[in-house]
């Protein structure tokens, strides 16, 4: 049986030069500065601890607020049959804006809605993440999305080298290679970026979508003057 | 305890906690994911997408005391969706080789020993990831069989198993057998190999 303690000591000749590198934090502390705005930034855990102990009590809780949300759902659909509408004012809009299918904004309206004052904007119409879908599906029959990308996968972990706030809680995020160090903030700061090609990352609700670039990066250095440079190599 | 309190603070989204657990864990991340990618690039790569997982899902880890395993976890499983598409060989300079008792041996022996430690390293390099990754793991990061089995999700019956599989065939090496079980066969390898001569250089 070989000796445990020469590989000991060979992991440790092998593996000695294997260090992170000096901006690995850097990129981390970015990271959590980007997520630190969004829901995705951590939570305080107490509620949740709670919640998953399971007693009595909190399930009891649990059942009140269901039930609670059930009567209210129920009162507004009585009070939309009084008032004969079919759409209410609250709560509804995927009534309102997706399941009418004709005033489903194009692939141009949602382009132009990314533009700061132009269009439509995202919050307008508070996409949940299976109207989601049917834009990133819409977007590909438009060839704006390559057909890998028209999926939704879970955000991964890389650190988002741009970020763009359209309004409060509406995120652009535009993710460039690992190399890239750019951060671009609403406010006009924009750092180099060395990538060669980025992608996009729509944040809503803690669902991040990746995007092709080439279209969207093009109005964003076009259209957005506090986009001062996103250099490729 | 300074690990669990950094991991307490992290719950509470004290963001210098992050600072600490970058302190405390990002060496022997990056080379745990290194074992798994054979790339410093991707190594990185995974190690930064387990410090965001971290940020994401702390509030989810129950016991702070296991925040270790469950950090492992996600840089094992963060380098493994890596490597598929960046594995890749690099070449692997080989420090020197110091034992902690030079005076225990001759010159000569010591020249020997250091020609060992180099094979041995070669060897290490050409297994496969199933038993490479619990190498490092045991004999690097110096983790019991049971922490690698929660880390790696699998029993510790195998990770006894892929051990002693890993060992042996590390022996074999060693000594001039070759070995097919516990090598790679599609991967290449992540340093220069036995065949190649690389270690000789």
């Amino acid at each position: 049986v070989i000796d445990e303690e020469k590989i000991e000591r060979a992991l440790g000749v092998g593996l000695d030069k294997i260090r992170p590198s000096a901006g690995l934090l850097a990129k981390i502390q970015g990271a959590a500065d980007l997520l630190e705005g969004s829901d995705q930034f951590i939570r305080p855990s107490g509620l949740w601890s709670r919640f998953r102990l399971g007693t009595l009590l909190e399930f009891a809780t649990v059942a009140v607020v269901l039930v609670s949300l059930v009567v209210v759902y129920g009162y507004q659909n009585s009070l939309r049959q009084i008032l004969g509408s079919s759409r209410g004012s609250m709560g509804d809009r995927s009534e309102s804006v997706w399941t009418d299918t004709q005033r489903w904004p194009s692939p141009d309206q949602i382009a132009s809605a990314y533009v700061s004052g132009g269009g439509p904007k995202i919050s307008d119409w508070h996409l949940t993440k299976k109207e989601i879908t049917k834009v990133l599906s819409m977007l590909q029959s438009a060839e704006w999305l390559a057909s890998d990308e028209a999926q939704l996968p879970p955000i991964r972990g890389l650190v988002p080298s741009l970020i763009i706030e359209l309004t409060q809680g509406e995120r652009i995020l535009i993710q460039q290679a690992r190399d890239c160090h750019t951060v671009v903030r609403p406010e006009g700061k924009a750092e180099t970026c060395t990538a060669a090609e980025g992608q996009i990352l729509v944040s809503r609700e803690g669902h991040l979508e990746r995007w092709r670039t080439p279209e969207l990066v093009k109005w964003l250095t076009e259209g957005n003057p506090w986009v001062k440079e996103i250099e490729h190599p | 305890l300074s690990e669990t309190d950094a991991v307490e603070r992290l719950k509470r989204g004290d963001r210098a906690a992050l600072n600490d657990l970058y302190t405390t864990y990002a060496h022997p991340a990056v080379r745990i994911a290194f074992s798994v990618t054979g790339s410093e690039a991707a190594a990185e790569d995974a190690v930064q997408e387990a410090f965001i997982q971290v940020i994401r899902s702390v509030s989810t880890l129950r016991d702070p005391a296991s925040f270790r395993p469950w950090f492992y976890r996600i840089v094992v499983n963060a380098a493994k969706r890596l490597s598929r598409n960046t594995f890749r060989s690099i070449p692997l300079e080989l420090g020197r080789h110091d034992r902690s008792d030079p005076s225990a041996i001759t010159p000569d022996e010591a020249v020997v020993e250091a020609e060992e430690i180099k094979l041995l390293w070669a060897a290490i390099t050409e297994l496969d990831e199933a038993h490479r990754v619990p190498i490092v793991l045991r004999y690097f990061i110096k983790l019991s069989e049971h922490e690698i089995a929660e880390i790696l999700r699998i029993p510790a019956g195998t990770v006894k198993s892929r051990l002693h599989t890993a060992r042996k065939t590390l022996h074999q090496r060693l000594i001039g057998v070759q070995v097919a079980p516990a090598t790679r066969s599609s991967n290449r390898p992540i340093a220069p190999t036995l065949r190649d001569g690389g270690i000789n250089k």
